[in-house]
């Protein structure tokens, strides 16, 4: 995307097919676009015209730039953010339905791309085991885990085995307390929790 | 709006411009979240998202690994073909690496570098579909 290297021999055109970077400041930019709106800039970086382009980006990367910046990612993530934004709007030049809304589009999709990637760093952000030592004793080894989850899959197999719909649900009330509403009358759950325990203890001990 | 970095970034951007492509069909984001699934084996780097893309009956679903500052893409594509590559392409128009996909639809990419990543998907029988650019 954006490979071909700069034609020379188009430098002076206003038609320039797939161009690489240009490094110029934005003040030294020509005018051909200052006055158009963006849905007319639009039309034209879509038949290739890239200084309508060039004026697209001078005109909405400070936006772009502010928005990212609000986000307080890192500089290397707000810079992927930015760069994201821009290769995604020219992907989807061809399918703006709006163009003359671009400056919303372009605000919608650095918000999004800025919030997933805050949520990714989060769930990646380094962080060095030696600070969680202290809490080491409290988190179940690998091997309790385990146990617990195969005594779980016991339990949840014995539970499905049980025919009568009362005490299944009385049994996942028991088991899982949040997965089913809570019956009305406190005596008739007693009565199945009950009777579900003791059909439990029954089938757990044919396992 | 003002501030000297208000421009930063104008060069990515301006380098972004390419109109040769305007013909291959997308694959929108469908999802994208933290990791569903319970890493398995410590040997595989942890996920740090999951994400997948459509277009039509084809779906690529994607997990971004990353382990320092190595990352690795691997998933599965749903959809119906015999044959199929996976290109994975940087914004300077890099190829960075090419899979074939296996029977099942899986497929791994290792050892890349961090930033902007778009693929392509190439079929034996049908054209070509590239996802949106995402952030590896």
């Amino acid at each position: 995307m954006g490979a071909g290297l700069p034609d020379q021999s188009h430098e002076d055109s206003e038609t320039v097919l797939s161009t690489g970077p240009r490094h110029e400041t934005p003040g030294s930019l020509a005018t051909t676009g200052r006055g158009a709106d963006d849905a007319e800039l639009v039309r034209r970086a879509l038949l290739g015209e890239y200084p309508a382009w060039r004026d697209i980006v001078d005109r909405h990367l400070p936006m772009v730039n502010a928005i990212a910046r609000s986000y307080r990612l890192s500089t290397p993530d707000r810079e992927d953010v930015v760069q994201t934004v821009w290769l995604t709007l020219n992907q989807h030049l061809p399918r703006l339905r709006e163009p003359r809304h671009l400056k919303a589009w372009l605000s919608r999709v650095t918000r999004d791309k800025c919030l997933r990637q805050r949520e990714r760093d989060a769930r990646q952000y380094p962080t060095d085991p030696e600070a969680f030592a202290h809490i080491g004793g409290a988190a179940p080894d690998p091997e309790t885990e385990y146990l617990r989850k195969e005594r779980d899959a016991t339990l949840r197999r014995a539970v499905d085995g049980l025919r009568d719909p009362d005490e299944r649900r009385a049994a996942l009330r028991y088991l899982e307390p949040e997965s089913v509403p809570r019956a009305e009358d406190p005596r008739v759950a007693s009565n199945h929790r009950r009777r579900m325990v003791r059909r439990l203890r029954d089938s757990l001990e044919d396992v | 709006m003002s501030g000297t970095w208000a421009f930063e970034g104008r060069d990515a951007a301006l380098a972004a411009f390419d109109r040769s492509a305007d013909g291959t069909e997308l694959a929108e984001p469908v999802r994208e979240g933290g990791p569903r699934t319970e890493v398995m084996r410590s040997t595989e780097d942890p996920v740090v998202a999951e994400l997948s893309f459509g277009f039509e009956d084809v779906r690529i679903e994607l997990r971004l690994h990353a382990r320092e500052r190595v990352r690795t893409v691997s998933g599965t594509v749903h959809g119906d073909f015999a044959y199929a590559l996976l290109e994975a392409r940087r914004p300077d128009g890099h190829r960075e690496d090419v899979v074939s996909i296996e029977e099942t639809g899986d497929f791994v990419i290792p050892d890349l570098r961090r930033g902007p990543l778009c693929l392509t998907l190439r079929r034996d029988d049908a054209p070509p579909i590239t996802t949106e650019w995402f952030i590896l």
